[in-house]
């Protein structure tokens, strides 16, 4: 071969190789631009479905342990000296949060109450669903615990017994007016009301296994004392 | 490379051969997880019976306070051995009315010991506080075995197969799951077929089909592997809506070992799309110093 023809063939190559770096941007870009075409109504179908199924907000593993209830306990004012006054503004708990302590003479511990209503939090107190008022403003507050631990002499209470709830913010009284009983399906003593009242409710201990049916009182408030300060008084 | 003859439809076929790869890689991943083997194998690979089993436990703690039965008449009773037999029942149904579409039924394996347990517990207790069993106490012994075996199924059903049979999901698969071996078989012919194809049109220079192969394999490697690593990355699966413990691992463990399986096979695409152009790069320099010596 001539010196001509090797360099004529060596240019030849070299003048391919531009081509040879650019077809495969080429050929992603088209393969791209069918993808995308070929997707765009199956993926319009399928975001539906994944948006149900992974839900961005949701970014957690059930099994870690830095994810789930946050229980907190809190020290509720057992005397209160400062300045009171018989209207005021409550605390809104957060999830998990103890806010209160139920006492009654017929109670034999003082009941604490948290925010929420979980199996975990029924273990250690009495719940307040956070579907119902906070306990101190108007409308229907609704407390629930076991039969078998906080609320075992809920039953012994009476038409006229007293109830008081002890928060941070106040502290409130309570006279039981009704007894009530109720299934577990209902929703009857449960919903929001247009009076205040506080429910107290439990299951009904049946003589074996569980009961579908829920026991209870209804109480009406009889004073109600909030405090100007949560620091106990200012002492 | 030489001709625009060649050049087009070179590239066409290039194109075909990148979603040719990545639907054959699809198709048989699907056909490979989507066996009872592998349910199950994610299943006991994941310790998804202690979680099971605590979750048992800690509703069986809970219940204790309105049931009033101790949780230990249950948990003593379902044993590991036996959420096995449950789950592996469980899955295998699921697949036979996935592959012959059927109806999906699955009631948990007779578990004699806590039935046992449970009548035990009713008749200590009965005696205990001195009731005479009546009708009233046969319903409630029946519905407590009736919810035992209950909560049992909602437990041992970690594909939640009972639920998809009923929202029609199971009956969608079921039309397409028939399918995959021939569909697998389809997808190998025509990767075959299309690279038989590229071969051909560049007959005469066989360091281009090396490239346009080369090409195909890194691309249909980006393809494929870059949302995989996105998903893998950014804990996708981990937003996974069902927080029940035990769904929540067999799912989220089965889709992290699919992406990462799919993963692997496009880096190993790329890879092999790379070494195919450097063997085109070495074909050219070989043909070129050879020429050159002559």
């Amino acid at each position: 071969m001539s010196e001509e023809k090797k360099s004529e063939k060596s240019e030849k190559v070299g003048s391919r190789l531009p081509l040879y770096l650019v077809t495969p941007f080429l050929v992603f870009s088209l393969c791209l631009g069918v993808l995308l075409v070929v997707m765009i109504k199956p993926y319009d179908k399928l975001k539906v479905y994944l948006n149900v199924a992974f839900m961005d907000n949701l970014k957690s593993d059930p099994l870690e342990d830095n994810t789930g209830l946050v229980i907190k306990n809190n020290e509720i004012l057992e005397e209160y000296s400062g300045e009171t006054s018989d209207t005021g503004e409550v605390m809104h708990p957060s999830f998990g949060e103890q806010f209160a302590i139920i006492s009654s003479d017929v109670f034999e511990v003082d009941v604490p109450v948290y925010w929420g209503s979980e199996a975990e939090l029924l273990e250690l107190g009495a719940c307040q669903p956070s579907g119902s008022v906070v306990v101190g403003s108007e409308g229907n507050a609704v407390i629930s615990a076991h039969v078998d631990t906080f609320f075992a002499n809920l039953t012994d209470l009476q038409v006229g017994d007293s109830v008081q709830i002890k928060t941070n913010y106040g502290k409130f009284d309570y006279k039981v007016s009704e007894l009530i009983e109720f299934k577990s399906t209902s929703n009857k003593y449960l919903k929001p009301t247009d009076d205040t009242r506080l429910t107290l409710y439990t299951c009904k201990k049946d003589v074996l296994g569980g009961s579908d049916m829920r026991v209870g009182v209804i109480c009406t408030p009889e004073k109600s004392v909030f405090y100007k300060t949560q620091d106990g008084g200012g002492q | 490379m030489r001709k625009i003859t060649t050049y087009l439809p070179s590239i066409i076929l290039s194109i075909a051969l990148v979603f040719c790869i990545l639907g054959t890689a699809g198709v048989l991943l699907a056909k490979s997880i989507l066996t009872s083997e592998s349910a199950y194998k994610v299943y006991s690979e994941n310790g998804v019976r202690d979680i099971i089993s605590d979750s048992l436990g800690s509703y069986y703690r809970d219940k204790a306070n309105t049931t009033g039965i101790p949780s230990e008449v249950y948990t003593e009773n379902i044993t590991g051995d036996y959420i096995d037999l449950a789950v592996k029942d469980c899955i295998d149904r699921g697949f036979a009315s996935v592959s012959d579409n059927s109806e999906f039924q699955f009631t948990p394996p007779e578990n004699t010991a806590l039935e046992t347990a449970i009548d035990d517990f009713f008749s200590d207790y009965a005696e205990s506080i001195g009731y005479t069993p009546d009708e009233e106490y046969e319903k409630k012994l029946d519905s407590a075995k009736d919810n035992a075996y209950k909560v049992i199924k909602s437990y041992c059903d970690i594909y939640k197969m009972e639920s998809l049979y009923e929202h029609g999901v199971m009956q969608k698969i079921s039309s397409v799951y028939g399918y995959l071996g021939i569909v697998s078989k389809i997808a190998v012919s025509v990767t075959f077929v299309v690279l038989v194809l590229l071969f051909l049109v560049n007959f005469k220079e066989i360091s281009s089909w090396f490239y346009w192969t080369g090409v195909s394999c890194l691309i249909s490697g980006i393809i494929g592997a870059v949302p995989c690593a996105y998903l893998l990355k950014t804990g996708y699966f981990k937003s996974f809506s069902i927080k029940e413990p035990q769904v929540f691992t067999v799912f989220t463990s089965a889709m992290t070992s699919a992406t990462e399986l799919f993963e692997k096979t496009m880096i190993a695409d790329c890879a092999v799309g790379v070494m195919l152009i450097i063997l085109c790069a070495a074909t050219i320099i070989a043909g070129r110093s050879s020429k050159n010596k002559k």
